[in-house]
């Protein structure tokens, strides 16, 4: 039996106030869930219309229905402003960034989940020592360690730099996943004659594949949407990420903010594939690690 | 292990290297130009009078000390969702989006709703509430709360993911059993299921500590600039490093958070699991 069926808010004396009383709190409470519904799907209806409206109607009424349309903005946010560059930058960058991941992870958390060597339980703790660190703490070394080696403005310095430091979590990730493949499985392979990295391709990936998925799209996710290192490694225009191109807009353009809303539009089509289409997969990594 | 080494080599050079590297520059004077001299614990005792870094300090603890609304409000929406009201699918879905956001999109978004003659301002003008209408950003007096509300309303599309799963797995059979004892549904609340859920608040109150210290800076950086009383420690590092030029201090900066995050956290866990013990 679920727990929903539980009537927890059942009134015991047959009151007629009180049962009144307990439908109007629970019309409040749904009321409520409405009102923050509304403010967490306004900003596509703010954005879709303020990118569409003229100066002159956004003015008349900010926040409501547009009176008059014009494609301006959206043209303006690819000829003034470079969005598409900017997003082509972004996808150059977290692409292969996200590509290291999947390969990294996979062959590290098959290692400490299916082999014995020494320091095994040490490198496991040691993955979960580094998720802790905050990115912002290492900032400065990470800088210093880019601009030794000359990667500095170059995008390979923050493919690496990404990789790096989204590695602990996935690594973790994908472990949690492989602990459920059967040793048996792995034997039945190594018999059929099948090396380590044959069996980790054809058994165990096949496998883990809702792991992957979960993994590529919160990575791919958390590297799109990245700012700050983006911000620090990149820092000429012409390798400039989206992010820092929509962040740096409003000193330039400060009140076309129907340029902006078409900048910011632009930039979330990648997020919202990832919320329609992929939305089980991205909850199921953020609450990886909530419930054991 | 071969498997291991190309995981292990990226994160020993970007990661583990940094990490210690972090501690180190902390007690130089690197500018970024010239090597990095040792100058001893000059940087830590200079930050324990930099008045601008005291404040951005406490400004992160007051997103720290909004926590009852940060876990209440997620815990209050998973919690009708799980009861299933009426259109619970669509509002698990709504709530999903700002989670997919980045914060800088985020922080240019409220930077254009909530201007003095923006969308939000007018409405409640048009609808007869004008006197509610403030400079959210600009008034030094409420421009930090606000803050503190985008935040709150930006991850709570998390909380309510994470204590929905949490509410899924709860153990009916005590909660059945309390019931049947005469328990009412304010005492069933309190006494049953709040500690079966414990682990998952802790989870979820260790993560809002996290980002109550670092996941401030792009919604700073595109809301407010620091400016209004609104500066925090991610952000104090990176003026002083990027903009001021001084990167040794911005590294003890670093280091000194990475200690507040340490206790504020364990000072947290500790409050709760007091909690667990006076029940």
């Amino acid at each position: 039996m679920s727990v929903d069926s539980i009537p927890l808010g059942e009134v015991r004396s047959p009151s007629r106030v009180l049962a009144l009383l307990r439908q109007g709190k629970s019309a409040a409470v749904w009321l409520c869930l409405v009102a923050v519904a509304a403010s967490a799907l306004y900003p596509i209806f703010f954005l879709f219309s303020t990118a569409l409206r003229t100066k002159a109607d956004y003015e008349a009424s900010p926040g409501g229905f547009p009176q008059a349309l014009t494609t301006d903005h959206v043209s303006e946010a690819f000829s003034a402003v470079h969005f598409g560059s900017y997003a082509l930058n972004s996808l150059l960058v977290v692409v292969p960034a996200v590509a290291i991941i999947a390969v990294l992870s996979s062959l590290a958390s098959y290692a400490l989940i299916h082999f014995n060597f020494p320091l095994r339980k040490g490198a496991l703790v040691l993955v979960v020592l580094l998720m802790a660190v905050p990115p912002a703490v290492i900032l400065i070394p990470i800088f210093k360690v880019i601009l030794d080696a000359g990667l500095l403005n170059d995008r390979l310095g923050l493919i690496l730099v990404y990789a790096a430091l989204n590695l602990p979590f996935s690594i973790y990730l994908l472990a949690s996943f492989m602990k459920a493949v059967p040793s048996e499985l792995l034997n039945a392979a190594k018999i059929d004659g099948a090396g380590a990295l044959r069996t980790l391709w054809s058994v165990v990936l096949p496998l883990v594949r809702p792991g992957l998925l979960t993994l590529l799209t919160l990575n791919f996710l958390f590297l799109w949407n990245e700012f700050l290192y983006s911000l620090v490694l990149l820092q000429t225009e012409g390798n400039r990420t989206i992010m820092v191109g929509i962040a740096q807009l409003q000193g330039r353009f400060a009140k076309d903010y129907g340029l902006i809303s078409a900048g910011l539009l632009l930039s979330m089509i990648p997020p919202l594939l990832i919320f329609v289409f992929f939305q089980r997969d991205l909850a199921r990594g953020l609450t990886a690690g909530a419930v054991k | 292990m071969l498997l291991l080494l190309p995981a292990a080599a990226l994160l020993g050079w970007l990661m583990v290297y940094p990490t210690g590297e972090a501690i180190h520059l902390s007690f130089t004077n690197w500018d970024g130009f010239s090597p990095p001299h040792s100058i001893g614990l000059e940087n830590f005792s200079d930050l324990l009078h930099d008045k601008r870094f005291k404040e951005a300090l406490l400004h992160n603890l007051a997103f720290v000390a909004s926590m009852p609304i940060w876990v209440g409000l997620p815990y209050g929406i998973a919690w009708a969702l799980h009861r299933k009201v009426f259109g619970w699918k669509f509002f698990r879905f709504a709530f999903f989006l700002p989670v997919v956001l980045s914060p800088v999109v985020i922080g240019v978004y409220y930077m254009i709703v909530l201007r003095p003659n923006g969308p939000l301002n007018s409405a409640l003008e048009s609808v007869g509430l004008g006197f509610l209408a403030a400079e959210w950003l600009n008034d030094p007096s409420i421009a930090l709360p606000t803050v503190i509300a985008i935040i709150i309303w930006a991850t709570m599309g998390i909380g309510v993911l994470i204590f929905l799963s949490g509410l899924s797995s709860l153990d009916t059979e005590q909660i059945d059993a309390a019931r049947v004892d005469g328990a009412s549904p304010w005492q069933i609340q309190r006494h049953v299921i709040f500690w079966q859920m414990l682990p998952v608040i802790e989870f979820w109150a260790i993560l809002i500590v996290i980002l109550s210290f670092t996941a401030l800076f792009p919604l700073i950086y595109t809301l407010t600039y620091g400016r209004n009383d609104t500066s925090v420690v991610d952000f104090f590092l990176y003026q002083e490093a990027f903009t001021a030029g001084n990167l040794g201090y911005a590294s003890a900066v670093g280091v000194v958070m990475l200690i507040v995050i340490g206790v504020v956290g364990g000072g947290v866990l500790g409050l709760l699991r007091i909690r667990r013990r006076g029940a």
